[in-house]
């Protein structure tokens, strides 16, 4: 029997690498620490690269905006960081970013509760590979590590009060090659057009086919996936 | 142009009647008050919000990079304790109550007893 839905499931703590072993990584909440480090030395990469859909995001403005939304909303804010933990430096190197509404409508059920997935971000390997205070060689380089971030958001919703549930919105500039990605981690995709749960996103961010969503079911199943590096 | 806090607490202002000079009560107002007004103030407080703060993806955010932050260390992100129960003890005996509606026991035992 799972008890996954009864007892809390632990974050992941290791990655895969290229070179068939493992990285130890640990998930933390989001502290301003992270955001400004993000800020200075991944984001301007990023900014360099303008097919990402995290092209021109600033952590600095979007951290406390989404708690002042989530805040007045009553839903729960919380960001999480995903970083290498550098055991022999004493250093911690966030490679993922993750920001979410911990309690709102499930999008295929309104009257259920979900987490909400607001904010998703990686650091492209080229960062990892030029930090000056941790050198980190291309065979050590964490991989999967959007399936982490998202497996982040399913872990929060799993050990509060949405049973896995989590939705989100796969920014259009990443056209259908992004939503083929949630699909594959087993997200459905709610219709375009079909109503959203009340609240300011149906003003903001109509339904256009780019919302995505866990079912209980299929969250649970992405969460067993990653068992063995938790 | 405003400060983010300025305009925070402008709307607190407005919305709410509170000093905007006093940021502990924009704190507070935010944070206790407004979740208690009706869903069509908070939308109106929002909309505000975004209108004044460019608060859309579609328009990009101002690039601004720090310099020189430091990369951060093991003590300044402790990991997330795991909880000993999903969402909890009350959490726990909601779910486990609520079992019968996917057929669990209390619902076996309820078509047992109605033959």
């Amino acid at each position: 029997m799972d008890f996954r839905r009864w007892t809390g499931v632990r974050f992941v703590s290791r990655a895969p690498t290229r070179s068939g072993g493992e990285i130890d990584l640990r998930v933390t909440k989001m502290a301003p620490a992270h955001v400004l480090w993000w800020q200075s030395h991944v984001q301007p990469i990023i900014d360099e690269d303008p097919t990402r859909v995290d092209n021109d995001w600033n952590w600095v403005l979007l951290a406390p905006l989404t708690r002042l939304f989530g805040l007045a909303t009553a839903k729960r804010p919380v960001g999480y960081t995903v970083g290498i933990a550098g055991h022999d430096t004493g250093h911690f190197i966030p490679c993922a970013l993750v920001l979410l509404l911990g309690r709102d409508r499930a999008l295929d059920n309104h009257r259920k509760r979900s987490a909400f997935t607001w904010y998703l971000t990686t650091a492209p390997d080229a960062v990892l590979l030029s930090i000056e205070d941790y050198q980190l060689k291309e065979d050590r380089l964490p991989k999967r590590l959007g399936t982490i971030a998202l497996d982040v958001s399913v872990t929060h919703s799993l050990n509060r009060v949405a049973r896995g549930r989590v939705s989100l919105h796969s920014d259009t500039k990443g056209g259908e090659r992004l939503l083929s990605w949630y699909e594959n981690r087993g997200m459905e995709v709610l219709p375009e057009g079909q109503k959203l749960p009340a609240g300011p996103r149906r003003l903001f961010k109509p339904s256009d086919g780019h919302y995505c969503y866990y079912t209980i079911d299929a969250a649970l199943t992405a969460s067993r996936e990653l068992d063995s590096l938790r | 142009m405003p400060t983010q806090t300025q305009v925070f607490a402008e709307l607190a202002a407005t919305f709410g009647g509170v000093d905007p000079s006093d940021l502990e009560a924009v704190q507070h107002w935010y944070d206790e008050t407004l979740p208690t007004l009706p869903a069509s103030t908070i939308e109106d407080v929002l909309n505000e919000l975004v209108k004044r703060e460019g608060f859309s993806n579609d328009d990009g955010y101002a690039r601004a990079y720090p310099d020189k932050a430091p990369l951060p260390t093991l003590d300044q992100a402790p990991p997330v304790p795991l909880p000993l129960l999903a969402a909890g003890w009350r959490e726990f005996l909601r779910r486990l109550l609520r079992r019968h509606e996917a057929g669990g026991p209390a619902d076996r035992w309820k078509v047992k007893n109605e033959k």
